[in-house]
């Protein structure tokens, strides 16, 4: 999958927001959504969010994990555990991504939680690589890793599956 | 755990320790020699600062982990100057010590202090002694005569962590409680003053030497017995009869006692001054904040930043298509405002000469003129303000409830019984609450009405009663549910609910949602559609700061049942607060403004609750409460579900006792819904207001007010006389109606479709005069949901959808006549049913005509057949301007027929009688 797809999926999260219309109930295939109420809060798909804020419809309430207290013992978790820990939420990078480029003055502190959420994919991918390359060196036939999220797995998965086919026609070679 | 002892002069420090738990209380010896201190280890122990030992150690504090979970602090104090005593609070007494034997010579404690003392102090001379509890009681005793000097309550039970003499020695002790609040209380010392304080200066030798000479003083334990039994002498001495007595001691003590007992009891007779709560507005945060909110309700956000360099009031609508945001540079200094769909309201306070006033700013106003405001006459300050439709009210200080329309007309000034607490608004009710008077101690007493200000005329829909309270509390919110309902947050946290039937019952607790102690719920709104209150929660606080933008929160409403947890309270729970909203959602229907599917859904899931309930008592084999569930429940095809249940079961016993209760609920439902006659106040008592204002209000010139009058009564008689009279009230309606009609002559085709109660016209009426809507939801008339189910479809209109499509029809047929026409709609399938019949016989007698021909001579055919019934000429010229379009008839017939069918026989009754009495109308 490409990041484009990973977004797709991620877009189909769920986020408050508080719309300044009222609206009955939709009803989609994916679930019903509404009513929407002025002023209250409502459980709508990133999708719907973006668009209704890009509209000036709506004002958007960050995740909760979407918070610099919360997202620091994150990074400082991840920082210490040699694996991965587990994320807040599962597309986290994607969903960070979307909700600060659309709606940055709904988000208390968003360019604080910008840089951490980007030291978190950094930390992430620098130890998805030296894992990937770990795993080549031992030449090791399988490996088990917990917790990586869509992106993640997207963002290595062109390459590794790829990569080691290769190594394995040459080993193949050498044999 | 260690205590540093430092030298100030010397700057040295000592460590103490030993204590095996935090400390919470120490003392330094005025001699400097030792320092007693109190721990959570539950021992007070009394150090020597040179060679850091402990001397002594007493158990009397309640052992626990935590400075902030001790209770009761075991504070000692030394006696100032000498140091010659130290007193510790032990349980529900203070005991004093003597220096250096730290044996027990005294103990003081007080009848009416049932919580552990946690704090001593001696006063600056060393002749009074303070101590306080854990529940915020506060004594002082003279240490020399051993007689309680004072003894107070802390108003609100919160407990004391701090106390301390005033040093200038002027009988003032200063005390600070768990809730951070600080407090004096004066003239502790009886102003035994300067005459007294000689004697008593005298007397400290020689009651301390009684002290020493005392043998069981000395005694460590049992000694408590005695010195009640001292002071129980004491007071004996102190009792007239005594004062012949010649010994001299027991005379002074006698004398002084009296004395001091004479003014305690002058101190006691100035009642407790409870504090009025000042008037507020619901759902803002307090005047003194630079940033707050000045109103935050469904409609909008109103913020004022009154900071230095700016002083401004933003509005923010919730529904942007309402009305776009506002920012009004705030020139008057407003402090209060408040938001409806219609206006914006704001008033200042008196500043400096310039008067109190009021400014309305007009949302929709389509004039030019976008705002007015009045000032107040002079002296005249503006406490609280609300508005609602059409209205906007300030409670003033002078008491008076001043009305104003929102395009700036006067309208009654109201006299409140007491000073104003709050207002609120919705639609035409206007809810005050006051202060009425002075309360039990602790408590206040609020008194509340609620006002309806229907076209142009005030009323009080409930007369001016108590408004219920938690005890000790303070009103934190009042205003209206979405559907109108009074509710009230007090500041424990309890919302509480006016029903319908008049009472105040507890509907949710907001702080058993918190999760801190101190965190709090703002409230901003109720929906009981919903069944949630919307607020937000604010940590450690009572209000939300305006930044950043607090997260609204929703949390439903719970009755407070007990044993919540148990699944039987939880259903009893749900039972009862969906009848609470059928009811609500009851009356909306019927004032037009709820759609009766939401009814229905309620109906539906009170039905699902009261069988679950029943099932679970079958199951418990509580068998006598599963019957009486049965009672319960809103219709005897409930009950027959039960009946089911219990057989299946196999307790065939119980299904034959609900068998019993299903027939009495069948023979109840056909006596003609008799629970109509119990039904609330409300209905009666606006039945009759409405009836007296009904006739003076014929000088109205709206014809359509009138005429909608005229529906409500109709409603109304319907509503409080039953099913059975239903033709007088008709009756009765018709008269009136008559005399409307006398007054204005337009629209005579509505007036004639109202008088007949035609359920059709009705509804359209409504649809039309929204003027007429906001008459109508005035009204609290509401029926029990159950049980009269089949009432309710009476007067239910059926849904307006229907209706439309009918009316068009049948004015595009014949608009000028269209009763006439309704009625012949309705007797046509007798017709049709015999041209049915005889279509063929008619078409073998005249093969020349056509269709239309054909059923013309049809009709003559069956007029002629019958001629007895007095409906003829109706049928007769009606059914002729309808037979060019028989196609329609048709299906119009099949759809009426369709109608009829639902209806019960006894609406046909009704409804043929009044079809009559129209038409005799029409001839007059």
């Amino acid at each position: 999958m490409d990041p484009a797809e990973v977004e797709f999926l991620a877009e189909n999260q769920m986020v408050s927001i508080v719309p300044n219309f009222n609206f009955e109930r939709i009803y989609l295939i994916s679930g019903d959504i509404g009513p929407f109420r002025a002023g209250l809060p409502v459980q709508v798909p990133i999708w719907m969010a973006t668009n209704l804020r890009q509209r000036q419809k709506c004002r958007i309430i960050a995740p909760d994990w979407m918070d610099t207290e919360r997202l620091e013992q994150v990074k400082e978790e991840e920082s210490q555990s040699r694996y991965f820990t587990k994320m807040p939420s599962e597309h986290y990078m994607v969903e960070g991504h979307m909700l600060l480029g659309v709606a940055a003055e709904d988000i208390p502190h968003a360019d604080e939680i910008r840089t951490i959420l980007k030291d978190i994919w950094d930390m992430r991918m620098s130890k998805l690589r030296s894992s990937v390359d770990a795993f080549i060196k031992t030449g090791g036939s399988h490996a088990k890793l917990d917790h990586l999220t869509a992106m993640e797995i997207n963002s290595i998965r062109p390459l590794l599956p790829h990569a080691l086919d290769e190594l394995y026609k040459l080993q193949k070679v050498v044999r | 755990m260690e205590i540093h002892v430092s030298n100030v002069g010397t700057s040295k420090t000592t460590v103490l320790t030993g204590h095996k738990a935090p400390i919470l209380g120490v003392a330094l010896d005025p001699k400097d020699k030792y320092v007693a201190s109190s721990s959570c280890d539950g021992t007070v122990r009394v150090w020597t600062i040179d060679d850091t030992q402990t001397v002594h150690s007493w158990n009397c504090v309640p052992v626990c982990n935590a400075f902030l979970a001790a209770k009761c602090l075991g504070r000692p104090s030394w006696q100032p100057k000498t140091g010659h005593y130290l007193a510790v609070p032990h349980g529900k007494e203070i005991r004093i010590y003597e220096r250096e034997t730290w044996n027990k010579v005294l103990s003081f404690s007080h009848d009416q202090v049932k919580q552990d003392f946690s704090i001593s102090a001696y006063s600056p001379c060393g002749n009074y002694l303070a101590g306080c509890t854990s529940g915020g009681d506060i004594c002082v005793w003279n240490v020399n005569l051993h007689t309680c000097v004072m003894s107070t309550r802390h108003d609100r039970g919160y407990r004391i962590c701090g106390l301390a003499w005033n040093p200038g020695g002027n009988g003032e002790i200063a005390y600070c409680d768990v809730m951070g609040q600080l407090g004096t209380i004066e003239d502790c010392i009886p102003s035994a003053s300067q005459d007294n304080s000689s004697v008593t200066q005298e007397k400290t030798m020689t009651v301390d030497d009684m002290i020493h000479l005392n043998p069981i003083d000395d005694d460590d334990d049992d000694d408590n017995e005695n010195v009640i039994s001292l002071d129980k002498i004491k007071a004996e001495l102190s009792q007239p009869s005594f004062f012949g007595d010649n010994d001299k001691l027991s005379h002074a003590v006698a004398d002084d006692d009296d004395d001091v007992e004479s003014k305690i009891s002058g101190v006691a007779r100035i009642a407790p001054v409870c504090d009025l709560q000042p008037p507020f507005q619901p759902s803002s945060t307090p005047v003194h904040l630079q940033h707050r909110f000045m109103v935050w309700n469904s409609v909008g956000i109103v913020r004022c930043y009154s900071t230095e360099d700016e002083n401004s009031v933003d509005v923010e609508f919730h529904d942007t298509s309402l009305h776009h945001a506002l920012h009004i540079n705030n020139f008057f200094k407003h402090t209060m405002a408040t938001l409806t769909d219609e206006v914006l309201v704001l008033a200042c306070e008196i500043q400096d000469e310039a008067p109190s006033k009021v400014v309305c700013v007009l949302l929709n106003s389509w004039d030019g003129s976008k705002e007015w405001s009045v000032d107040l006459p002079e002296g005249e300050e503006a406490l609280a303000i609300a508005a609602g439709k059409g209205w906007l009210a300030v409670a003033t200080d002078t008491r008076n409830l001043r009305l104003f329309t929102v395009a700036g007309t006067q309208r009654e000034v109201v006299s409140l019984p007491g000073p104003v607490v709050c207002v609120a608004g919705h639609r035409n009710r206007l809810l005050t609450v006051f202060h009425n008077g002075m309360g039990l101690p602790g408590d206040q007493s609020l008194g509340f009405a609620v006002f309806s200000l229907g076209s142009g005329q005030l009323q009080v829909l409930t007369a001016f009663q108590p408004l219920s309270m938690t005890p000790k509390s303070t009103l934190k919110w009042a205003g209206f549910s979405d559907e109108g309902t009074p509710f009230t947050l007090d500041s424990a946290g309890i919302i509480r609910m006016f029903s319908r039937k008049s009472f105040w019952l507890p509907l949710c607790d907001t702080q058993a949602h918190c999760k801190g102690k101190s965190d709090h719920y703002f409230v901003l709104g109720i929906s009981e559609k919903c069944q949630n209150v919307r607020c937000v929660l604010c940590k450690g606080s009572y209000y939300p700061p305006t930044t950043p933008r607090p997260a609204v929160a929703e949390i439903s409403l719970k009755l407070p049942m007990c044993e919540a947890t148990t699944e039987k309270s939880v259903m009893e729970e749900r039972f009862w607060r969906l009848q609470l909203a059928c009811s609500t959602t009851g009356d909306m229907c019927k004032m037009g403004l709820d759609s009766f599917n939401d009814k229905d859904a309620l109906d539906r899931s009170i039905k699902e609750t009261v069988i679950k309930l029943f099932a679970l008592a079958c199951r418990s084999g509580f068998e006598y409460r599963a019957v009486e569930i049965c009672d319960l429940m809103p219709s005897h095809h409930v009950v027959q579900l039960a009946m089911k249940y219990a057989s299946k079961l196999g307790k065939m016993n119980l299904a034959d006792k609900v068998a019993e209760v299903a027939t009495r609920k069948v023979d109840e439902r056909e006596q003609g819904f008799q629970n109509d006659q119990v039904d609330n106040i409300y209905t009666l008592r606006y039945a009759s207001d409405m009836e007296s204002r009904f006739l003076p209000s014929r000088s109205m010139s709206l014809e359509e007010s009138s005429s909608t009058y005229g529906t409500k009564v109709n409603h109304l008689l319907e509503n409080a006389t039953n099913a059975s009279t239903e033709s007088e009230s008709l009756l009765l309606a018709a008269t009136k109606q008559k005399k409307c009609e006398a007054q204005t002559e337009i629209k005579p085709l509505m007036s004639l479709g109202q008088k007949r109660l035609n359920p059709f016209k009705k509804s359209v009426a409504r649809v039309e005069s929204s003027r007429g809507l906001a008459n109508l939801d005035a009204l609290y008339a509401q029926q029990k949901s159950d049980k009269n189910k089949c009432n309710s479809i009476l007067e239910q209109p059926p849904p307006p959808q229907k209706t439309k499509i009918k009316q068009t029809t049948l004015s595009a047929l014949k608009p000028a006549d269209s009763p006439a026409v309704r009625t012949t709609a309705k007797k046509l399938p007798t017709f049709f049913e015999w041209y049915e019949k005889e279509k063929d016989a008619l078409a073998e007698e005249f093969p020349d005509l056509s269709a239309s021909e054909l059923s013309r001579q049809g009709m003559k055919r069956f007029k002629g057949s019958i001629q007895s019934d007095t409906q003829v000429p109706v049928t007769n010229s009606s059914a002729e301007s309808q037979t060019p379009v028989p196609e329609t008839k048709k299906r119009k017939s099949e759809e009426e027929s369709g109608l009829h069918e639902e209806n019960p026989p006894k609406k046909t009754i009704t409804s043929s009688s009044s079809k009559l009495m129209a038409f005799a109308f029409k001839k007059s």
